[in-house]
């Protein structure tokens, strides 16, 4: 029974000495890079500049923060940035030869954060560097009101959203410059670069947290290399069999209408709608109760296994470039609860509210009432960090909508953002209950089911579709239990 | 009992409480190696406000004073 459950997929190659004293020798390097660099090209079209990369760092350790940097220019450039590809079109049509707006705009937004930076650091008196984080987001939301107000064909209006998408885009790693500041691991402010978007991946979350958080991370030695891209490959050949698997249920729930060949060659399917369907059911199609419960289901645990495998292959890369990060999902069905299901789901954005919100209510106010100062921080982080994290994140919706009824257009998610820090207050409160004291069945089986169960139905209302309303969204639920209300 | 022997008692019953019997050294990563997460600081953070009196909101709060012990003895005695 024990064996049974120490069983592993994949075994535990990083603490098998032989392989991590061979992972350090040439041929075990050579070895690594070429099953990562195989496995990543199942992945990524990028996978020949990236393995090119992480080449570089695994025989230059020594020079792994310059390289950094480079590599993440260089895929800065090659990127394709979706925020700012409509305003670029606009510019070269305007002026077809000028190739160098990317780098111009992207060097205009770090110019001006190096500029904020150093007022920081060097007039720690003065208003703006008491509390950065906070006006640097003042700004930029100021700015972002301004922007709707100009005519939208001037120049002056393509070149200040275009300023606002990569500022935008920044904004979560420039306040881990501005949170690490006093920090003694933090290096100088030019070679941070490199920790913006690094070329590994990932979304206007940085992955994982900021510059002193990666260079403690760092492998100091060859072993502690070897182990990191041994923990990498694993990682990577996780990814891959939770993609298949992906792929394999998608067959089986929905089907492959829009593809000329069925998943390995099968035919059958359950053909679930997707969840899009059932919630924008129009008057003339209803679906039964338990095809709405299926849909939602399949769609939770669809978008689960591809967040997985997402935030899976970006750590594996960061673990090949000798950074030995935690993972960002990690086993989320095993949550015993609900604040636990939300720091193993997306670990690396959880820290982010927590390092940019959770921390700085928690330290200031209510500190002589325990329950509410816990309750008024997850508030902070969960709920409003959450939701103006998201709302910030969609500049092309601000842009097109206006600053104000892009806003409006946002309540369901403001709504998703109350339910969840209100069921994580009084989950942190009151189920302190230890899991090794749990029963087997309760900790394997009840509570997980439970958590996720509460976690799916909550899906309903993060839906990406501004369009539709709090009451759109409440009539789905009720069909669930089949009520229905016109 | 001094500073540390305090703080090192309250750190082992905090990885009790996340289902880790180990007993940790001066300079083992808390945080950064998975041990602990940050709820696990703010409950170090509460036990430092309490026992030793110490306001973080003034000083800054940077969670990485809290990935091992002698950090957070470096928080407690500066």
């Amino acid at each position: 029974m024990a064996r049974l459950a120490d069983f592993t997929l994949i075994p535990p190659f990083d603490t098998y000495p032989k392989l991590v004293a061979f992972s350090q020798q040439l041929p075990g390097k050579v070895l690594l890079l070429a099953l990562f660099s195989a496995g990543l090209s199942f992945r990524t079209d990028s996978w020949l500049h990236l393995t090119a990369f992480m080449t570089a760092m695994t025989f230059l350790p020594q020079f792994r923060p310059v390289l950094l940097t480079i590599a993440t220019f260089v895929s800065l450039y090659l990127a394709s940035w979706p925020n700012v590809e409509i305003p670029w079109s606009i510019h070269q049509q305007q002026h077809p030869t000028f190739y160098f707006f990317k780098p111009l705009i992207l060097a205009a937004v770090l110019v001006f954060f190096a500029a904020y930076y150093t007022a920081v650091r060097q007039n720690k008196e003065r208003w703006y560097a008491k509390r950065p984080i906070r006006n640097l987001l003042v700004f930029y939301i100021l700015l972002l009101v301004a922007a709707t107000g100009l005519p939208s064909s001037s120049p002056q209006h393509v070149y200040l959203w275009t300023f606002l998408a990569v500022l935008g885009k920044h904004l979560w790693f420039f306040n881990y410059t501005l949170l690490d500041r006093h920090n003694r691991e933090t290096p100088q402010l030019a070679l941070q670069a490199g920790y913006y978007f690094p070329f590994w991946g990932g979304s206007a979350t940085p992955f994982p947290k900021g510059a002193a958080y990666l260079r403690k991370i760092a492998a100091k030695n060859p072993e502690q290399l070897a182990i990191s891209q041994l923990k990498g490959v694993k990682l990577l050949y996780w990814a891959l069999l939770l993609a298949l698997l992906e792929k394999l249920l998608n067959q089986i729930l929905y089907g492959n209408a829009n593809a000329t060949h069925a998943f390995a060659e099968i035919a059958f399917s359950l053909d679930i709608p997707s969840f899009h369907a059932v919630l924008h059911e129009g008057a003339g199609h209803t679906y039964p109760w338990h095809m709405n419960w299926l849909a939602l289901i399949a769609n939770f645990f669809s978008r689960l296994l591809w967040f997985s495998v997402w935030g899976h292959v970006i750590i594996a890369c960061c673990r090949m470039a000798g950074y030995n990060a935690l993972r960002n999902t990690y086993k989320p069905l095993q949550s015993v609860s609900i604040a636990d299901f939300w720091n193993r789901f997306y670990y690396y954005f959880k820290e982010l509210l927590v390092d940019n919100f959770f921390y700085p209510a928690f330290l200031r106010y209510f500190k002589k009432w325990p329950r509410i100062r816990l309750f008024f921080a997850t508030f902070a982080a969960a709920g409003f960090g959450n939701v103006l994290y998201h709302f910030l994140r969609e500049t092309g919706s601000i842009a097109d909508k206006g600053f104000w009824p892009a806003l409006w257009s946002f309540r369901v998610y403001m709504f998703y953002g109350i339910v969840l820090s209100t069921a994580i207050s009084i989950s942190q409160l009151y189920e302190k209950k230890r899991p090794t004291e749990m029963s087997w069945l309760r900790k394997n089986f009840v509570t997980p089911v439970f958590v996720v169960g509460f976690y799916c139905i909550l899906s309903i209302f993060d839906s990406s579709d501004r369009n539709l309303t709090l009451g759109d969204h409440f009539i789905f639920l009720l069909k669930l239990f089949n009520i229905h209300v016109s | 009992m001094d500073n540390k022997t305090k703080l090192k008692a309250f750190l082992q019953e905090l990885l009790t409480d996340y289902g880790k019997e180990t007993d940790i050294g001066d300079d083992d990563l808390l945080v950064t190696s998975g041990l602990l997460d940050s709820l696990a600081v703010l409950r170090m953070v509460v036990f430092l406000e309490e026992e030793f009196g110490l306001d973080l909101a003034e000083r800054g709060f940077d969670q990485n004073d809290f990935d091992s012990l002698s950090n957070i003895m470096r928080l407690v005695s500066p």
